[in-house]
């Protein structure tokens, strides 16, 4: 894996490295994945099982009473009121060094 | 060395001779002051132990005690969500955040009347083996503070072990409870998937994260499995089944099929971890076992398999992390900018490392030849299990392949660390349960013996290295600090 290629994953995976981050995530991303390639040559031919199957439950639980509103509000970093702030939507893409 | 009680029936017998559980909490806490240096806590919970210590002095007295638990002090691996107590699953990215609501295993060890001492050390978002790769630093292994703890739940076993606190609750998610319980010559108990609710636990990969005790004895492990044991309404993965009886009756092991898996005996396995657990199967032989041996080539699959599921999960659960509703948010003047800069400034390496992993994994190119592949191994080591427990009650193996390592001794080489899961893992993948149990020293560091059985057979498991703890005293010993 060559450092565009991290520096496109960074992108999809919404980070953000340093220049000097992605030639050693490149060094390392390119070392496991040679290691984890070794199940290509693995012979086996098992059912890949949906991940649904394996739910003990519905997901539908009632909401925990346990905690208010403003309980979870009071986390958000920045806030007006009841509302979340966050900056412009739109624009400044961030790239990958 | 610490003299404090080491067990819950310890505690029971303090209690009984007049010992009140604020004077042992203070004792404890005094203890964590003075082995600050080990770096086994994130964050002690001074009022919070007190205030809960001198409520069950309250009830004791007034003929109302909650049980075994009642005052027993105790710790929790950073991740599980306690409110108003910081739970920073040891990263910068929630070092300043506060949980709004509480998690089941914390409820539970409340309602039963425990004293929270404080959270303990793991590696970041518990992605590592060592806890290296923590914001607050590496937690240092009480038996040689020049070597690791092991990990993930490295804070917890060396907290144990160095007698702050009775027990402590961690999390295995490839081996996360076992591997420092075997560095620290502790007792872990990775129970069956699913059989304590992860709700309010912080996720990595979430089909495979599963909480468990960490302690001195067998005996305690099951008390607390069953405190904590059963189906949650808030985690749809929580098992419901009825929960299996863990009661211990000393029952003869005299019999019992105990499989020896040859792959786990193989090549970089060290002489003495060797002699350690040759020497216990010879003791479970004694005490009539009927030694096995069994072949699983299928479970050397498990680390590359794991490596490719467990980033693809990663991938996923830190997506939320995103500097926009709770934790680290970086100054940026768009929202692209602070989602990137807010995770980039926040998560540490080896968790970027994973995300990146799992999102180059999950990608329409990879996806086939990685993730697809990968579940396929998975069922296949799970088949593999599910056929040697016909032939086997329970597997017994090394935990680790080596003892406890030297800190930085991995630094900069991440599939050298991950290697280190190599014998742990395969009881995640193969959905089974597993547990370590202390069984010798090798140059004054402990080694761990691995009991493993099938799904839902955490009883059998337990009966076997219970009987092993009654005839040994591996699990006596205590480290000098």
């Amino acid at each position: 894996m060559d450092a565009p290629a991290i520096a496109h994953l960074a992108h999809l995976a919404k980070l953000a490295p340093s220049e000097e981050q992605v030639n050693r995530y490149a060094t390392e991303l390119t070392s496991i994945v040679g290691y984890v390639g070794q199940l290509a040559s693995a012979d086996v031919q098992a059912a890949h099982r949906d991940a649904q199957e394996q739910l003990g439950a519905p997901d539908g639980a009632s909401p925990d009473p346990s905690f208010s509103r403003d309980t979870a509000l009071a986390g958000f970093p920045q806030r007006e009121g009841s509302y979340l702030v966050v900056p412009a939507v739109l624009g400044g893409e961030v790239s990958a060094a | 060395m610490s003299t404090l009680p080491r067990t819950l029936a310890q505690v029971a017998g303090y209690f009984a001779q007049g010992g009140t559980s604020v004077q042992l909490t203070e004792a404890f806490l005094a203890r964590i002051t003075r082995l600050e240096s080990l770096n086994a806590m994130v964050t002690v919970t001074r009022e919070l132990a007190l205030e809960q210590a001198a409520a069950s002095d309250v009830r004791r007295v007034g003929g109302t005690s909650l049980g075994v638990f009642d005052g027993v002090p105790y710790t929790l691996k950073d991740v599980f969500c306690v409110p108003g107590v910081p739970t920073t699953a040891s990263s910068r990215y929630l070092s300043s955040w506060t949980p709004p609501y509480e998690s089941t295993v914390a409820r539970k060890l409340r309602e039963a009347g425990a004293v929270l001492l404080g959270m303990t050390n793991t590696d970041e978002f518990t992605m590592g083996a060592s806890t290296e790769t923590a914001w607050p630093g590496v937690t240092h292994n009480p038996w040689d503070t020049s070597k690791v703890p092991g990990g993930s739940s490295g804070g917890s076993a060396a907290a144990v072990a160095a007698g702050l606190g009775v027990f402590s609750i961690g999390t295995d998610t490839a081996g996360s409870i076992r591997h420092p319980a075997a560095f620290c010559g502790v007792t872990g108990v990775r129970p069956t998937y699913g059989r304590i609710s992860r709700y309010g636990e912080i996720a990595m990969a979430s089909s495979l994260d599963q909480a468990g005790p960490i302690c001195h004895t067998i005996e305690d492990a099951a008390a607390i499995l069953t405190l904590l044991a059963g189906p949650d309404e808030r985690d749809a993965t929580s098992l419901k089944t009825p929960v299996p009886s863990y009661e211990l009756t000393g029952a003869s092991i005299a019999g019992t099929r105990v499989g020896i898996p040859k792959e786990y005996f193989g090549e970089g396995l060290s002489d003495g971890v060797r002699v350690a657990v040759n020497e216990a199967v010879e003791v479970l032989k004694a005490q009539g076992a009927e030694i096995v041996e069994v072949s699983i080539p299928e479970a050397e699959l498990a680390l590359p398999a794991y490596y490719v599921l467990c980033p693809a999960e990663v991938s996923s659960n830190m997506a939320r992390y995103d500097g926009v509703r709770y934790g680290h948010r970086s100054k940026a003047d768009t929202l692209a900018v602070l989602n990137a800069m807010s995770r980039s400034e926040g998560i540490g390496a080896e968790v970027q490392r994973r995300i990146m992993l799992g999102t180059h994994v999950l990608s329409t190119g990879s996806h086939d030849a990685y993730f697809a592949k990968s579940w396929q191994v998975r069922d296949a080591v799970v088949a593999a299990f599910e056929r040697v427990f016909t032939q086997v009650d329970v597997l017994v193996s090394p935990t680790t392949p080596h003892t406890a390592f030297a800190i930085g001794a991995h630094a900069g080489d991440p599939v050298a660390m991950y290697l280190e899961d190599v014998l742990v893992v395969p009881v995640n993948i193969g959905e089974i349960c597993g547990l370590s149990v202390p069984c010798g020293l090798v140059d004054g560091m402990p080694v761990g013996l691995q009991v493993m059985a099938a799904r839902d057979q955490d009883a059998t498991m337990l009966r076997v290295a219970h009987a092993y703890q009654q005839v040994t005293s591996w699990h006596e010993l205590a480290p000098e600090v």
